[in-house]
């Protein structure tokens, strides 16, 4: 398997396979195929949702029939979950994922955010220079609890030094069952300048794609880590 | 890798007619917009192209109504991560907000009470491609 590259698996897979699939690309989602028809993509939210008991008898296809609107839902929450949540009852899973059954809406608990982070290349950079907004992609890697990225001496890094506010998404779409996801990481960025601390980051296994030599390394803190996952909840027209 | 190698990576930058056919090949972009002394509100939409204009759904009492009177952007892009490709595209303009008249857009988050359209009006096209090599990806093919 390559690194990174989302394994295509088959609706036949178990739920155990699938997992150490993506524990070995070190990746977040796979492709479920039915021979060479892409039929839906799991991810590692999906599989943490299967009981472990039960991983080794669930199917792949299990799994995505257990995500159609108006399916039977072996893997959601028992009533005995529902608790208040604001003005609207919400199912509440111990792994701290949130799902509002009238939308499929899901608030991703903030492992799964951080999952998602780490199985991700491509993150898009949101800087804001005298109140003009600006979005750019940036290959990226996480550290610990941070995300670093590469970058030259230029707008990205000009407007980082006028206002280190930024705000770093990734997002992901299951164009078999049009449910999406994203992450929205918001937070304070920073030019790394230490010479111990540039040792450390260059040993990250970070690739960039572009040309020019890109020698600053800038790595943001967040303050604020959410994402959410958007099911379908009606068929399509 | 030296240069003139033909696996380099190289960079450039794209036409405003090719910025706006691909914009169109893909469902989903992301806008933001500025929020005083704090980060930038980021927002992924389910985007169409309209002319020379971007529209999207949302619905009432959104946090992008700090777009009603601050500069708005919007991007996009697609990439394969294998083959090191891709394009992006930012848009940077100004949003006025309509009512639904029947367009047929796809909310990213669901339909009900999505019944504003938000119309991104450019004053500034950009994009720029990375290829190594030959470019060969599909760009509709990803995201």
């Amino acid at each position: 398997m390559t690194w990174g590259r989302p394994p295509h698996l088959t609706t036949g897979t178990t739920v155990a396979e699938a997992c150490l699939e993506l524990l070995e690309g070190r990746v977040g989602h796979a492709e479920v195929r039915d021979g060479a028809r892409l039929v839906g993509i799991v991810t590692t939210a999906d599989l943490a949702r299967v009981p472990e008991g039960a991983a080794e008898q669930t199917t792949l296809a299990a799994v995505l029939a257990a995500r159609r609107p108006g399916a039977p839902r072996p893997f959601s929450p028992t009533p005995s979950d529902h608790r208040p949540y604001g003005r609207t009852a919400r199912a509440v899973d111990p792994r701290g994922m949130t799902i509002d059954p009238r939308t499929w809406l899901e608030i991703l608990g903030t492992e799964t955010c951080w999952e998602l982070l780490e199985a991700t290349p491509v993150g898009r950079l949101a800087v804001v220079t005298e109140n003009r907004p600006e979005i750019y992609p940036v290959n990226y890697v996480t550290e610990g609890r941070t995300v670093v990225f590469r970058t030259e001496v230029g707008s990205k890094l000009a407007a980082l030094d006028g206002n280190p506010n930024v705000c770093f998404e990734i997002d992901g779409l299951d164009l078999a069952d049009r449910s999406g996801w994203s992450v929205l990481l918001q937070g304070r960025a920073k030019t790394v300048g230490t010479p111990a601390e540039l040792k450390e980051l260059h040993a990250l296994p970070l690739e960039f794609w572009s040309v020019g030599d890109k020698p600053n390394f800038v790595r943001i803190t967040p303050t604020a880590v959410s994402g959410r996952r958007i099911h379908p909840h009606a068929p399509s027209a | 890798m030296t240069p003139g190698d033909p696996s380099e990576p190289t960079l450039r930058p794209l036409s405003i007619a090719d910025c706006w056919e691909l914009l169109a090949t893909v469902p989903v972009g992301r806008v933001a917009v500025a929020v005083e002394g704090e980060a930038p509100l980021v927002l992924p939409v389910n985007h169409r192209v309209d002319g020379q204009s971007i529209v999207f759904r949302t619905g009432p009492g959104s946090k992008l109504d700090a777009a009603r009177t601050q500069p708005i952007a919007f991007q996009a892009d697609a990439y394969d991560q294998h083959l090191h490709q891709g394009w992006s595209v930012l848009v940077r303009g100004l949003a006025a907000f309509e009512t639904v008249d029947g367009q047929h857009l796809e909310p990213w988050a669901g339909a009900s009470g999505r019944n504003t359209v938000v119309r991104i009006w450019p004053e500034h096209v950009s994009g720029r491609v990375v290829s190594s090599g030959a470019l060969v990806w599909d760009p509709g093919g990803y995201l």
